[in-house]
């Protein structure tokens, strides 16, 4: 199926599977397509699903009982994305997901992924590069918190996600940083690091 | 199976996540390191290329940056949980930040070739590192949310009830570093009745 050929590659790339197992997990999962601003999941629901990104932009967002709105990662194209805590524990999640773009997702519910670790030989193997990967992302958004200055904040962002400047705008990235939108523009980083 | 006493809290830590068959478990056990650290003493320091992952058998320990001079505590860990710098376990980074004892400390210190060895000779390796990678992901998030979506209050309250009597096990200055608050605010918090105690 053609929307799944990028994830299916990816996978390729990191496993080895044969076609039982493609066709298998390939009849779990689903593409959809949402407009820019839509929410995808929402924040204290229960998230069960993981979305692999074909094209656009996403983010995690938290919006409920704070001040201010803030994101906590941006997923650009052949990325993961899901609220993990949520997914892992069927706890209500802590951030929604969010289309910062017009975006074509290919979603795998969490029984799929439970299949996938019960029936692909190497399925767990997958899990184990992704979380490893995952975690070094993880590690680098800790750091933020005991970054002080807004323009070093700003320029780790922007190593973090190199496309962040031309993609996502003013308002999404002061919410990343955890300035006000407000001062943010006064501070116009943008270009600048 | 008999397990090797150091090593039974680590093992069925390991069972509860998969299935090891005895042989696996004696030929893991003999890969494993008891290590004690007396308080103050460090597992690993900034600059460092960590080894392995510790578990902690007995004790507390606390994982913690220091940027011109100043101290800022990531996590605490107790009995029965991890400590390990994983980027450096995977891409050869040094450490940026200090594991030390906050109390006289037994770990069981699992190379990070040992790790490798599950992965490739145990029946469930693959998935045992799959779970604990998982794990630590699952840790790091809580962290990053709690540390955006608490106050001061709020996480002083989660910390209290994952490690009662913290107060007992390490500083007041430490506490309030793993608030990101000073201590002089943390003591008026104190002052104010405004924590439990």
């Amino acid at each position: 199926m053609p929307g799944f050929y990028k994830l299916n590659a990816i996978i390729s790339d990191k496993i080895k599977w044969n076609q039982r197992e493609i066709s298998g997990f390939n009849q779990q999962i689903f593409i959809k397509k949402y407009r820019a601003g839509d929410m995808l999941t929402e924040e204290n629901e229960i998230c069960d699903r993981l979305f692999f990104i074909n094209k656009g932009l996403l983010c995690n967002i938290s919006k409920i009982e704070h001040p201010s709105p803030f994101v906590t990662r941006f997923a650009f194209e052949n990325h993961l994305i899901t609220d993990l805590i949520s997914f892992k524990t069927g706890q209500p999640a802590m951030s929604g997901i969010q289309a910062l773009e017009d975006t074509e997702c290919v979603v795998i519910p969490r029984t799929a992924v439970e299949w996938f670790y019960d029936n692909v030989e190497e399925g767990d193997k997958l899990g184990r590069i992704i979380f490893e990967k995952f975690y070094y992302l993880l590690c680098k958004i800790a750091r933020f918190q005991y970054v002080k200055a807004p323009a070093e904040r700003y320029r780790l962002m922007t190593e973090l996600f190199p496309e962040v400047e031309s993609r996502v705008n003013q308002r999404y990235r002061s919410f990343f940083l955890r300035i006000d939108p407000a001062y943010f523009t006064r501070l116009n980083l943008t270009g600048k690091i | 199976m008999s397990v090797p006493p150091p090593f039974e809290k680590l093992i069925g830590s390991f069972l509860s996540l998969v299935k090891i068959s005895p042989a696996e478990i004696r030929d893991l056990t003999d890969q494993l390191e008891v290590q004690k650290y007396k308080k103050t003493q460090f597992l690993l320091k900034e600059g460092e290329k960590c080894q392995g992952i510790f578990f902690v058998n007995s004790g507390f320990c606390r994982i913690y940056l220091s940027t011109q001079g100043k101290e800022s505590t990531l996590h605490f860990a107790g009995e029965g949980d991890f400590l390990t710098h994983i980027d450096g376990l995977l891409f050869d980074h040094l450490s940026p930040y200090y594991i030390q004892a906050n109390e006289n400390t037994e770990v069981v210190f699992i190379p990070f070739r040992t790790i490798l060895w599950a992965r490739s000779h145990m029946q469930e390796g693959e998935r045992l590192v799959r779970v604990l990678w998982e794990r630590y992901c699952l840790f790091k998030l809580e962290e990053i949310f709690s540390f955006y979506n608490s106050d001061p209050i709020q996480r002083y309250e989660e910390l209290n009830k994952r490690f009662p009597a913290i107060g007992q096990k390490v500083s007041q200055k430490i506490i309030a570093s793993y608030l990101n608050i000073t201590p002089e605010h943390f003591s008026y918090l104190k002052s104010q009745n405004r924590l439990s105690k």
